[in-house]
């Protein structure tokens, strides 16, 4: 029924206090070189302005980058916030030190991917790839 | 199909909570199909059109995004109501097709606000040129009542061109640091400009960009004039000639945004009744561009098929017709020859 997937977009943004984005900018760039056209949110965001971004930009993934440990607590709130503005549909996956027992809880949450630090770029970009053809698929 | 545009129109005319998220996806939708342009036009007439259709173009790093974060914000604190587009556009990989949107990163503090809708594209990826998805958004945003709308670009290349055409004015925007008054002369800018934006004012060499601006502008209007009644005078303290603007800005300390905004309001007062028929005159640009892109695309499979029987290049070598004769002849048969099918005729099949 849907008309040929046009090129995929991805947001990859830094929610919270840490401004370490090496990470993300490195994502952002290997994504852009697998043909995905990424838009670049900057460190230092809220999940409300990073939610409002995906939103606009109808993107069919958001990627958030966290080092700062409080990923339990902004990311929960990127999900709520989705929901509320009917884009529970956006593919999320989450980079950065994420411990053993968070990531469970953040899966658990609705976070279809977690890449901790050494996740290598082909891994990444295959996953994000399958995650949104199974997307497509199932819409 | 069409049903779920009209869905897609009420969310957004009726401020749903998720308004903003049905107009990012029409957005989409016209994107990937630009034969649904039309049924959304349809239901837009009794619409206003937004009073200004900025364009903001200028080498990378000139500072146009915080330019127009910095405009925006003036607009907004002026008048509360008055809803804003942007669209920012930057160059795709010539190698992968993908591409690093990073224009909104400038306006973030906006990101939040309901009245100010952003959207990135790039230069790539649109089914039937990049103004077709141009045009796509920009009628989303006058559904979602914006008056200003901001349509940013890198460079001078075909697209940016294209997209000056949809804009009603043009402005340039450069900076100190970015070469002398002979890059000025042979960057081309300075040919689609209507009016010129010196940003970084805070900067050195700020002075020294504004100054051979308004020498390479006067030294322009001189020659257009005729340079014999005319002399040549580089007093930039002297007004250029009318119809181009200057204005010399900081847009990350705020200095001369207001100006700027007041120049740009006392432009569109004067000329918005004007643009609006020039909008559409603008459109047969694009369908001149349409019929070139299909004939050009029929030309190549006429010729691939042609080739199989006897190639047009081997009848003229041997002396069977002239170069013009077999030029008709391939002519007569493109005219045949298929339509392109576009997505929507895929999905009826």
């Amino acid at each position: 029924m849907s008309s040929e997937p046009r090129t995929f977009r991805v947001l990859i943004g830094k929610p919270g206090l840490d401004g370490h984005d090496r990470g993300a900018k490195y994502v952002a760039h290997i994504l852009r070189e697998a043909g995905f056209e990424v838009i670049y949110t900057g460190i230092r965001k809220s999940p409300e302005q990073i939610v409002q971004t995906a939103v606009q930009e109808d993107v069919h993934a958001i990627g958030l980058s966290l080092l700062s440990g409080a990923h339990n607590a902004l990311v929960k709130r990127v999900i709520d916030l989705l929901k509320a503005n009917d884009a529970s549909d956006i593919l999320l996956f989450v980079g950065g030190t994420i411990p053993p027992p968070d990531i469970e809880h953040l899966t658990g949450l609705g976070v279809d991917a977690i890449f901790t630090p050494g996740t290598s770029a082909v891994e990444i970009i295959k996953t994000i790839r399958n995650l949104l053809a199974d997307r497509q698929r199932t819409a | 199909m069409t049903d779920s545009i009209h869905q897609l129109v009420e969310a957004i005319t009726a401020r749903t909570a998720t308004r903003q998220r049905a107009a990012g996806r029409l957005m989409s939708r016209l994107q990937d199909d630009p034969a649904l342009l039309p049924a959304l036009l349809g239901e837009l007439h009794d619409r206003p059109e937004p009073d200004l259709i900025l364009g903001i173009t200028g080498a990378p790093g000139s500072g146009k995004s915080t330019l127009t974060d910095a405009m925006i914000t003036e607009i907004r604190s002026r008048d509360p109501r008055i809803a804003i587009g942007v669209m920012a556009v930057d160059p795709a990989s010539t190698n992968s097709g993908g591409a690093f949107l990073g224009d909104r990163l400038r306006m973030m503090r906006h990101a939040t606000d309901e009245n100010v809708f952003i959207r990135s594209l790039s230069t790539r990826g649109h089914l039937g040129g990049l103004t077709l998805g141009v045009q796509g958004i920009l009628a989303v945003m006058r559904l979602l009542g914006c008056r200003v709308v901001f349509i940013e670009t890198v460079g001078i290349g075909q697209n940016e061109l294209d997209i000056a055409r949809v804009a009603d004015l043009t402005a340039i925007v450069l900076s100190p640091g970015q070469g002398d008054g002979v890059q000025l002369m042979k960057s081309g800018l300075m040919e689609i400009g209507d009016i010129y934006i010196v940003n970084k004012s805070d900067r050195d060499g700020a002075d020294i960009v504004h100054r051979d601006l308004l020498s390479f502008l006067r030294m322009k209007e001189v020659h257009e004039l005729d340079a014999a009644h005319s002399s040549f005078s580089f007093d930039p303290h002297e007004p250029v000639g009318p119809g181009l603007h200057v204005q010399k800005v900081s847009a990350k300390s705020h200095e001369g945004i207001p100006e700027l905004i007041r120049i740009l309001d006392e432009i569109t007062q004067a000329n918005h009744e004007r643009w609006k028929t020039r909008r559409a005159e603008g459109l047969e640009h694009e369908i001149r561009t349409l019929i070139l892109e299909e004939m050009k695309r029929r030309c190549s499979v006429t010729l691939e098929q042609a080739d199989e029987i006897e190639s047009p290049g081997r009848r003229v070598l041997q002396g069977e017709c002239t170069v013009q004769e077999a030029a008709q002849d391939l002519i007569r048969n493109m005219i045949h020859a298929d339509p392109l099918t576009t997505p929507r005729d895929r999905a009826e099949d």
